[in-house]
């Protein structure tokens, strides 16, 4: 596998943010009460990844390592500052449904996590990819939780009811919290199905072949005793 | 000093200055590229409410009845065929926070500038402080246009189940309901007092349910049987008050609103048996209320762990007390 398409895994699937790392456990639990908080959360903190990656990449040498924390955040905190005007200027509904989550992206662990651990340390093509990979991790997973909860609390998929059973206990913070053990216990039984069985196959492509000396009974090969 | 500019620390300072500065610069030019003007959001409540574009004239907001005990009145407008569009704040949300509506009112204005009213026509959310809770209150605003008799004939929102008025409320987040009712309530308030010409004849009016409520005028003294409303999170509470030469001299909780015993247990031992209002005239019970009908932090009584039980008590001897001239000279509730 190339470097770029590691790295696109690494971020999507082998280090997803939310069922991997279990990075920004706030932000997804807040905003995965439904479908459409959960994708409009995500895309906002995979542009912010994005932006935050690149310029902190950019600036990875000139940031002296004593201060590279308060000056990550302070690139972080005018991303996200910069998405809430264009925000409340373009898309004014989803800018009211994050509320009180879209200022705290800025502490978001996975934002701060990336920056510490990849874009502080690789070229901007690099550090880009990562951000919208990892970004895109974090916004498929709490859309999935967002459709499990706003399907089994409010009957419901993407603002459009589907049917009237409900169970009110997916749409509280409590049900927050088992559905997204419920994902990451699935998503890690999932993901060691796919290493069992990668492994498996990479054993029988090992098997030896059929005429070498070491797979004749011992007894046929010539001046050897039993 | 030579040290000192090469060294590590003074490098550190200047690159973190750089990009504070650099940042301020951006976020400056941003904002002005970026920003959102009153007309912009006025425009976008209108196509929120009206699905497009219409004339939309400010009007003056009467100062005496810009505030009530429901809220505050922002922004008043008179939209085409006479409707009104009334920005209001609610109070008594989630931490002592508020919500801010837009409530549109269909309307007809008379040749002789009379103003009909014919009920809410859409509610718009603008804004919260505090509410952490408020995305799940999004099926509340359109209840509001489904009980336009009731409204005719007086009634409010509320998030009390019991009562005369309308029950509106989102399970698990009360308080943010309470503050939005209270904004559209604000909203109806001042378009009855102001537009209608329906004012109120008694002080604390709002915060008793009168129809449910009854007044004996005795001989120097008036026994009063009062409704309070709910003050959500807190439910209705029955209270008897007899007033003499305008001093209480009982009070009596017949029912407590509480909604749990352990607020029953929070609230000050003096508030529940009445000894707290006993001998108490107008201007001492006024003293522990402020003009939106909160307890002051003078009246010593904000630290409870029950505040709005404490609050509910605390109106209902205010409203027997500064009325007691008044209904006397009525000999009744009118």
């Amino acid at each position: 596998m190339n470097k770029y398409a590691k790295i696109a895994t690494d971020g999507l699937i082998n280090n997803n943010a939310t069922f991997k790392l279990v990075l920004g456990t706030c932000a997804t639990l807040g905003m995965s009460s439904t479908a459409f908080d959960g994708l409009g959360m995500g895309l906002s903190v995979t542009v912010v990844l994005l932006l935050s990656n690149v310029i902190i990449s950019l600036l990875r040498k000139l940031i002296p390592n004593t201060v590279r924390i308060p000056a990550f955040i302070v690139v972080i905190a005018t991303m996200v500052t910069l998405l809430r005007m264009a925000l409340d200027k373009f898309l004014p509904d989803l800018y009211d449904a994050m509320g009180v989550y879209l200022p705290l992206i800025v502490v978001n662990c996975v934002i701060l996590g990336r920056a510490e651990s990849f874009a502080s340390k690789r070229p901007v093509l690099e550090s880009a990819l990562d951000g919208v990979s990892t970004g895109l991790g974090f916004t498929v997973a709490i859309t999935v939780m967002g459709i499990l909860r706003e399907f089994l609390g409010g009957g419901a998929l993407f603002g459009i009811k589907i049917m009237d059973f409900t169970i009110g206990f997916f749409s509280n913070q409590a049900g927050a919290f088992f559905v997204y053990g419920v994902c990451i216990a699935l998503f890690v039984f999932i993901g060691d199905r796919i290493e069992k069985s990668r492994r498996v196959k990479q054993a029988r492509s090992l098997r030896l072949p059929a005429r070498s000396p070491l797979s004749e009974p011992a007894a046929e090969r010539e001046g050897t005793d039993v | 000093m030579k040290a000192f500019i090469k060294s590590n620390a003074f490098r550190s300072v200047i690159v973190l200055l750089a990009i504070v500065l650099v940042s301020g610069l951006l976020l400056s030019v941003f904002n002005d590229v970026l920003y959102v003007s009153a007309e912009e959001r006025l425009a976008r409540t209108i196509a929120k409410v009206y699905g497009e574009q219409v004339e939309a004239t400010e009007q003056a907001i009467s100062e005496d009845h810009r505030a009530n005990a429901y809220g505050e009145i922002e922004l008043v407008y008179l939209v085409k065929d006479g409707d009104i569009l009334i920005k209001s704040t609610g109070v008594g949300g989630f931490k002592g926070g508020t919500v801010t509506l837009w409530t549109a009112f269909d309307c007809t204005q008379s040749p002789d500038g009379k103003t009909k009213w014919e009920g809410i026509g859409k509610v718009v959310y603008e804004s919260n402080i505090k509410q952490t809770y408020i995305s799940k209150t999004s099926g509340m605003y359109a209840a509001f246009t489904l009980h336009n008799d009731e409204l005719l004939k007086g009634a409010l929102f509320t998030t009390d189940k019991s009562g005369n008025d309308i029950t509106n409320i989102t399970a698990g987040a009360s308080m943010s309901s309470a503050a939005i009712n209270n904004a559209v309530n604000a909203a109806i308030v001042y378009l009855r007092s102001v537009y209608l010409g329906a004012e109120q004849n008694y002080l604390y009016e709002d915060y008793i349910d009168l129809a449910n409520s009854a007044v004996t005028v005795g001989e120097g003294k008036i026994d009063y049987a009062l409704t309070v409303k709910s003050n959500s999170p807190a439910k209705q509470f029955l209270i008897d008050i007899t007033v003499e030469d305008g001093t209480i001299t009982a009070y009596e909780i017949k029912t407590n609103g509480s909604t749990a015993q352990k607020y029953i247990d929070r609230m000050p031992e003096e508030i529940k048996n009445g000894t707290a209002f006993l001998g108490k005239n107008e201007t001492q019970i006024k003293a522990l209320l402020s003009d939106k009908g909160a307890l002051t932090p003078d009246s010593g009584l904000l630290s409870t762990g029950a505040t709005r039980s404490v609050e509910s008590c605390v109106r209902a001897a205010a409203f027997a007390v500064c009325n007691y001239a008044l209904i006397f000279s009525q000999g009744g509730l009118e």
